[in-house]
């Protein structure tokens, strides 16, 4: 786990102070604006005062309202690339019917199409009016919103759905209320250009042309796109149950990535062995197509609502827990608390339910539990459940994982579904991923409580769709993305629940501030390369090639990335993979820093002096270090206390690599190059100019601000360049 | 940041007529419910209703006191009993005609591109039920029997699919 790194004090400063030098700056690559449609003090008007709730910091119902819808458009804008600014006429409504038990949440109307404009890609075609703006570079529909939105305010009132409310909080903490902003950033998606104009009913086609949505939809019956059928074959098509596919070439190609069926899978005793049917929690981690994988062990109490009274045999493993008696995230808390590693939620006969075979999908009641939960859970049957009671004494193993070789919601090609249910079923036709798709996705009918605000990969499709359609974006604009892509960049690793959390968190903590969160994505980004992990591992391996080899032949740098990456993810993972933060990381960080260094040292053209004096001279000689007595002095008692040979070279090395001087001296030379290495995936003279100017330029200034990489907007600078964006898409 | 001047006084005449008609629109969608209670916030994040104190009656509406504001209210709209069968045939039926491409009219730019006027039509809607365990369950539809569908259809929340969305609580 990588959270908060460990910062020299003038780093922390540096934050501060950024916080004032960028807050004007926005990190928006379209500009969305909610056109507040309501009448004085009524909807985004309502004067009724109210406490801040989850980062919205509106003090009025009105403008908790207005934050939240502005929070889902800063979203869609950090991700959509358009010159022309995109409005949304929205609305609170008390005229919304409604009773206790349903009722209508709200509306969007996506604007007029239009076609044949500007620079239209096709002709004949129906594009939604925030798209054709888009393509056209100029704002075509004039004065009028690009799409309309009314909401309704009665919501959670006596006869309206009592007792349901929109969560008005940016957090995604909404416990069983409905996320308001998961709705709305659904709705978004429809007037962006997820939806047809042609009519699933007849077929019929608005004004005789196609949307361009329409030449995506392919139906595998008949191997025809919608916009090549005659009106008989789309009302057919319309209803083609699970033979309706999304042909985009980009969410085709994401598919394998996103898309999985969740799974526990029996590993032992082969008498059981095999691929079990779960539901899901809307709580914790996401499966992960490597799995959680141990031994499971029956919870005492059995249902898991109080402490476990075997922790012993629980740490480690897996739990299993009998469903009944209290909330799912109270058992998974305990069982997590007992040191388990997953959880199985076994279901019951009882009051709610009679049905052996039945699966259920669970969520979470108490979003300060929920919060907590770190591990994941899948729920089984009743019947799946006593066979695997039957075999616990029999060494029973399992995996809780989502089976990527199986994407959920795909058909035989590995194309996603479009929602077309023989008959129209809950949910609209046409429009939607179809329900089987796994995990849920934004666009998929129901609009469910496990969403995590996201449109991007690795967690959802949306974005791909509309850039199948012809939306210029990045996905890099999408904050579960963007942090994800940290791990990837720089630790070389997927990243771990509870460090992915906080880091999604620190971003999204801004709110609606855009300025703040442009910030806390500089920083959070620069925080990777001075945690903990890196510095111990990365900036490591930096430190030992200078100190063993000065620098590559003709170059200011000590190494080429290959070799970079081969020996950070060696030091990352053999014999221990690190996570800071988990398990023994400490101990077995030492090791593989042990390992890694003894080595290293074995390699060819590495010094080989006996003598420690000669050998710790050589290796401050090289890293260009003048070292203080007591360093040399340490480095040589390292060496001479190893008892010589390579295990005292392994030893003088870390500890010379390890010394103030050296890493003072190297660390704006690495942090420069792991601009490299990590964003732009590449040697700096990889690309035009062939050479280390550009290097050299930024180590210039990042020294002439003694360090300070906010002051010289380094980081700043390459998450902005158009050669990092264009790794993700649309720059 | 140039359309921010988008206000009400602003609108031309042409998006009065578009937008009465989505009014309109919005209107029959969602008709008969009328007016309730003013929502209030008394704890972050959570509307809280205000238990109305019907003052007296007349054409089917009801004086109401709610935070010593008198509103008018549909009477029927205060029930507090299940979405009747009329009640969830009035949503669906509201969207007979959403998808509907008759009488629609193009218009005509100066620079070429040409615009339907869908009327307000074509509108994404978002209906929500609660289920048996008092979980909710929502669905956007944009046609009648999609609503219908939905509205009338008992869902089983132990159900995987199809509609697995629904989660429950313990």
């Amino acid at each position: 786990m990588i959270k908060k790194p460990i910062l020299p004090k003038f780093v922390a400063s540096f934050f501060a102070i950024a916080l004032f030098t960028l807050a004007s700056q926005s990190a928006s690559a379209t500009t969305i604006v909610i056109l507040n449609n309501d009448q004085p003090n009524v909807g985004f008007n309502d004067p009724t005062a109210v406490s801040p709730v989850g980062n919205n910091t509106g003090t009025t119902l009105g403008q908790q309202r207005l934050n939240t819808f502005q929070f889902a458009a800063n979203i869609w804008g950090a991700t959509l690339n358009s010159s022309v600014t995109i409005t949304i006429g929205a609305s609170w409504s008390t005229t919304l019917t409604c009773s206790a038990s349903s009722g209508t949440l709200g509306s969007t109307f996506p604007g007029n199409p239009l076609r044949d404009f500007p620079n239209a890609p096709k002709t004949g075609v129906w594009y939604t009016p925030s798209l054709a703006n888009s393509l056209s570079g100029t704002d075509l529909n004039g004065n009028t919103p690009e799409m309309t939105m009314s909401f309704n305010a009665n919501l959670g009132t006596a006869n309206c759905l009592s007792g349901t409310h929109f969560y008005l909080g940016l957090d995604n903490n909404h416990g069983s209320d409905l996320d308001l902003v998961s709705v709305l950033i659904h709705e978004f998606s429809h007037g962006f250009g997820f939806q047809t104009y042609t009519n699933g009913n007849t077929g019929i086609r608005t004004g005789g042309f196609p949307t361009n949505y329409d030449f995506f939809l392919l139906d595998d019956s008949t191997g025809k796109t919608w916009d090549a059928m005659t009106d008989a074959e789309r009302q057919t098509s319309a209803k083609n149950n699970l033979n309706l596919a999304w042909n985009g070439p980009l969410v085709t190609s994401l598919v394998p990535s996103i898309l999985g069926t969740p799974r526990l899978h029996i590993n032992a005793p082969s008498s059981v062995a095999g691929n079990y049917t779960v539901g899901t929690a809307d709580f914790g981690p996401l499966l992960t197509p490597s799995g959680a994988t141990g031994n499971i062990v029956y919870a005492s109490p059995t249902d898991g609502c109080n402490s476990l009274t075997n922790s012993g045999a629980i740490s480690g493993r897996i739990a299993l827990v009998d469903r009944g008696n209290c909330n799912f995230d109270i058992k998974v808390q305990n069982a997590q608390n007992a040191g388990a590693i997953g959880v199985v939620i076994g279901n019951v006969i009882n009051q709610n339910n009679s049905d052996p075979t039945a699966i259920i999908n669970m969520t979470s009641v108490t979003t300060s539990i929920a919060t907590t939960i770190l591990i994941p859970t899948v729920s089984i049957s009743v019947n799946d459940g006593n066979t695997l009671k039957a075999q616990l004494s029999n060494g029973l193993n399992g995996t809780e994982l989502v089976d990527t070789t199986v994407p959920g919601g795909a058909d035989t090609s590995g194309r996603a579904l479009i929602y077309a249910p023989a008959t129209f079923a809950s949910g609209s036709s046409i429009s939607h991923w179809d329900v089987s798709e796994f995990p849920n996705q934004l666009m998929e009918p129901n609009i469910t409580g496990d969403l995590k605000h996201s449109v991007a990969q690795p967690l959802d499709l949306t974005i791909s769709q509309l850039r199948d359609i012809g939306w210029s974006a990045n996905p890099i604009g999408d904050v579960p993305f963007f942090v994800r892509q940290q791990y990837l960049d720089f630790l070389n690793r997927q990243p771990d629940s509870s460090g992915f959390a906080f880091w999604t968190s620190d971003i999204f903590n801004c709110g609606i501030d855009q300025g703040c969160a442009e910030v806390h994505r500089i920083n959070g980004s620069a925080a990777f390369f001075l945690s903990i992990e890196f510095q111990d591992t990365g900036n490591l391996v930096y430190k030992m090639w200078k100190a063993g080899f000065g620098k590559v032949s003709g170059t200011p740098v000590a190494v080429r990335r290959t070799n970079f990456l081969r020996d950070s993810q060696t030091i990352q993972n053999s014999p221990n993979q690190i996570i800071v933060g988990q398990g023994n990381w400490q101990a077995n960080l030492e090791a593989n820093k042990q390992a890694f260094a003894l080595s290293f040292v074995q390699r060819a053209g590495f010094p080989n002096q006996s003598d420690g004096p000669s050998f710790v001279n050589n290796l401050f000689a090289n890293a260009g270090v003048t070292p203080t007595s007591a360093e040399q002095t340490a480095a040589i008692n390292a060496f001479n206390g190893a008892g010589g040979g390579n295990a005292g070279r392994a030893a003088a090395l870390r500890n010379v690599c390890d010394s103030a001087s050296v890493s003072n001296a190297l660390r704006n030379e690495a942090f420069v190059l792991m601009q490299y290495f990590g964003y732009l995936q590449r040697d700096p003279d990889a690309q035009t100019p062939a050479d280390y100017s550009g290097f050299q330029f930024w180590l210039d200034k990042l020294n002439s601000f003694n360090g300070n990489f906010i002051a010289a907007e380094m980081v700043k600078a390459f998450l902005a360049s158009t050669e990092y964006r264009a790794r993700f898409g649309n720059p | 940041m140039k359309k921010q001047n988008k206000g009400d006084s602003h609108l031309s005449a042409r998006k009065h007529r578009r937008l009465f008609r989505i009014g309109i629109f919005a209107g029959v969608l969602l008709a008969l419910g009328a007016a309730t209670v003013i929502a209030k916030y008394a704890s972050p994040g959570k509307e809280i209703t205000a238990s109305p104190n019907a003052a007296g009656s007349d054409d089917g509406f009801v004086t109401v006191n709610v935070g010593g504001k008198k509103i008018r209210v549909n009477a029927r709209a205060m029930q507090q009993a299940p979405l009747t069968q009329e009640q969830s045939q009035q949503i669906a039926d509201a969207l007979t005609n959403n998808k509907s491409t008759a009488g629609l009219v193009e218009v005509k730019h100066a620079d070429g591109t040409v615009e339907m006027d869908l009327q307000g039509r074509f509108q994404d809607v978002v209906i929500a039920k609660k289920n048996d365990d008092g979980s909710v369950s929502t669905a956007c539809v944009d046609n009648a029997d999609a609503a219908r569908s939905f509205l009338q259809n008992k869902q089983t929340t132990t159900d995987v699919t199809p509609e697995r969305k629904a989660a429950i609580k313990e």
